[in-house]
């Protein structure tokens, strides 16, 4: 067994306890394995390799394995983490116990259900809302977004929707219908969106006895989230600005920088470039040339070719 | 192989625990958790206390109802109680301030600039945390040297 | 039921204004300050000073204080359960407690200033 540079084994075999459940008995336990940990071996590394070498039956989500798509929430020694962000060694504990998320219900073993998250989140409109309904319905451009704007929420945009925040909530952990950090978060990040203009619509959700008032700042959201995505401050942003408002403050400013899809139709990208070829007849005959050798071994390039001919002829 | 039952998933919420006792997650560097069950505990304590405050101190027009109630604040459990009460109102009022500033005016939880790895939440860096621990600090203070004076007038040292 | 935005905005109103109060009222009772000691500040004497001087102030603090802890009560039992009926349960619970608390304080206070005369 080799020694790392800090005097510690490089190998060390951790104790992992995984709290299992059957959705079929309806039975709970805890189940003890022993995996072999080197730097760099992650909790879903060690998962994946207790599934394949020691007890296929065990259930757990993940994708990317890198902290991208949020699959692999799980209470990790009562902390809610990432799987694949999360290395045993890191821990520092000989046991590390592994239980699925909290406040999600769960499905199998380490599996949890997701549905209910995401339906708040899609409660807030979690997208672009214009006042006008022909610009919802047939968008057809963009909307410009300064950089500057796009600092203000691009810290919320980050989010990966892995439910760590959720399941760290103490008011989660009660309130069922409460709308939760991440979806809070989220209504921030598209209420100050200088694009949008679904303030009022998302107050309906918002401002309601299971939505913004319901958060008290404990500020496990924010401790928790893998991404910086910081939802405490998004939410904390979101009431002052709706206490603000009910206190008589003068409605929002109108977003001043939005363009809209008729303005950006005016934005100037310039003239097309001069024709290099001054003297037409010279590039139909090279075209007309061209054609012709390709007329064999690439039949439909030549056709092009000879559509492009027929427009520059034709005009 | 026998009939496979319908699967029953797990309603798997932490429930009242999770809630008020900060430890049953092990969430780090989250001291705002703590102020959290604080005041929530200690503003429960006001709620439940005011309606019999106000009952008591309707007695206080009748002499000897009234005479009768401060023969009450005789038992060393009354007088322990009171120092609780104390404590409670500087605490919910102190960080009732800061939660004032953070939750009513969004102030002291920074701005929301682009993260950067390590990806610290700046809401718990920012001047919001410095007013948490000066709130812990003073109210332990007050709490203490209060109790000090209280305690010695009703001789317990 | 008023929409939950001005709930909360009360509750923060009365958070401001209960600083205040509350901390005069705390500081009436502490020994060494306007009494010499606790029970003293506790006397009848001091009471029947107290609801005679500041009367009003009191009823102003009892208003604030009703209308913070209530809200704030509200709160918390909407997050410990929920549905309509519980919802109803508890605006119910609240109004009354509010009625009861406003009700009987100033009773006090009318009966101290002797516009209502102690029947006992
Ligand atoms: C340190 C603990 C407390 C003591 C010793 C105390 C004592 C008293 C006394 C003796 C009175 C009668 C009037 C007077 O002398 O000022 C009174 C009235 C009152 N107290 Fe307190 N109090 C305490 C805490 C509180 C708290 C925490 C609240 C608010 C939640 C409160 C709210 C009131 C109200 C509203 C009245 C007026 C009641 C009425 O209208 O009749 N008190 N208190
Ligand atoms: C001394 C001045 C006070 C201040 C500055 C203050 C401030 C606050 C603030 C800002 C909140 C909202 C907290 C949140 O959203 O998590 C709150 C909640 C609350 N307050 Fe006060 N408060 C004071 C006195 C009182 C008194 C006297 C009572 C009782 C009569 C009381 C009872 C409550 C209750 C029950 C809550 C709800 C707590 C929760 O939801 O966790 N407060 N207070
Ligand atoms: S806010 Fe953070 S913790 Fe919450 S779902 Fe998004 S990435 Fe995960
Ligand atoms: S597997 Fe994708 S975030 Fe962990």
């Amino acid at each position: 067994m080799g020694v790392n540079g800090n005097g510690r084994p490089a190998t060390r075999v951790v104790k992992i306890r995984v709290r299992r459940y059957d959705p079929e008995t309806g039975r709970r336990w805890w189940q003890e394995y022993r995996v072999e940990a080197k730097k760099g071996t992650t909790v879903l590394d060690a998962l994946l390799r207790i599934k394949a070498e020691q007890d296929h039956t065990l259930a757990m989500r993940y994708s990317c394995r890198m902290g991208a798509c949020g699959s692999c929430g799980m209470l990790i020694n009562k902390m809610p983490r990432l799987a694949c962000e999360t290395q045993l060694l890191d821990l520092g504990t000989d046991t590390v116990t592994i239980e699925p998320l909290p406040n999600f219900p769960v499905l199998r073993d380490l599996i949890t259900d997701f549905g209910d998250f995401f339906k708040k989140h899609r409660d807030i409109m979690p997208y672009i809302v214009r006042e006008s309904k022909k610009e919802n319905e047939e968008p057809y451009r963009e909307y410009y977004m300064p950089p500057d704007e796009l600092n203000k929420i691009i810290r919320f945009s980050y989010c990966i929707m892995c439910g760590l925040c959720y399941a760290a909530c103490p008011v989660v952990a009660i309130d069922k219908k409460f709308l939760g950090p991440q979806a809070l978060g989220q209504a921030y990040r598209w209420v100050t969106d200088v694009r949008d203009e679904g303030l009022r619509l998302r107050l309906e959700k918002v401002d309601d006895k299971h939505g913004v008032w319901r958060c008290h700042f404990a500020g496990s959201c924010s401790a928790a989230c893998p991404k910086g995505v910081d939802p405490a401050q998004g939410i904390q942003l979101l009431r002052s600005k709706l206490v603000a408002l009910t206190a008589g403050a003068r409605r929002e400013k109108k977003p001043t920088h939005v363009a809209t899809p008729t303005t950006v139709r005016y934005v100037d990208v310039g003239d097309a470039p001069k024709p290099t070829v001054e003297d037409k007849s010279l590039l139909v005959k090279h075209l007309e040339e061209t054609a012709q050798e390709l007329e064999q071994d690439l039949p439909y390039v030549a056709q092009a070719l000879r559509d492009y001919l027929r427009t520059i002829t034709s005009s | 192989m026998g009939e496979r039952r319908k699967p029953r998933f797990l309603e798997n919420r932490l429930g009242i625990a999770g809630n008020i006792i900060p430890w049953v997650l092990m969430i780090r560097d989250n001291p705002e958790r703590v102020a959290f069950v604080l005041h929530r505990l200690t503003g429960l304590l006001l709620i439940i206390y005011l309606p019999v405050h106000i009952f008591v101190t309707s007695m206080t027009v009748n002499p000897q109802k009234w005479e009768d109630f401060l023969l009450l604040e005789e038992n060393p459990l009354a007088q322990f109680f009171l120092w609780i009460l104390f404590g409670s109102i500087v605490f919910h009022g102190l960080n009732g301030i800061r939660l004032l500033l953070v939750e009513g005016l969004g102030k002291g939880i920074g701005k929301p600039e682009p993260p950067e790895p390590p990806y610290k939440p700046t809401s718990l860096s920012s001047t919001q945390r410095t007013w948490l621990y000066a709130v812990f600090a003073i109210w332990l203070v007050v709490w203490i040297v209060g109790g000090i004076i209280l305690f010695r007038e009703f001789g317990w040292f | 039921m008023p929409r939950e935005s001005t709930l909360h905005l009360l509750l923060y109103a009365t958070a401001g204004l209960l600083a205040v109060f509350l901390t005069i009222h705390v500081a009436l009772h502490a020994p060494g300050l306007f009494y010499d000691t606790y029970k003293e500040s506790v006397q009848r004497e001091s009471v029947r000073k107290n609801y005679e001087n500041f009367g009003w102030a009191l009823v102003a603090l009892l208003i604030v204080a009703v209308i913070h802890g209530l809200i704030g009560l509200r709160g918390i039992l909407l997050e410990l359960r929920q549905g309509p009926r519980w919802e109803a349960f508890v605006n119910f619970l609240v109004v009354f407690l509010g009625a009861y608390m406003l009700g009987l304080g100033t009773y006090t206070l009318l009966t101290w200033l002797g516009i209502i005369h102690f029947g006992g």
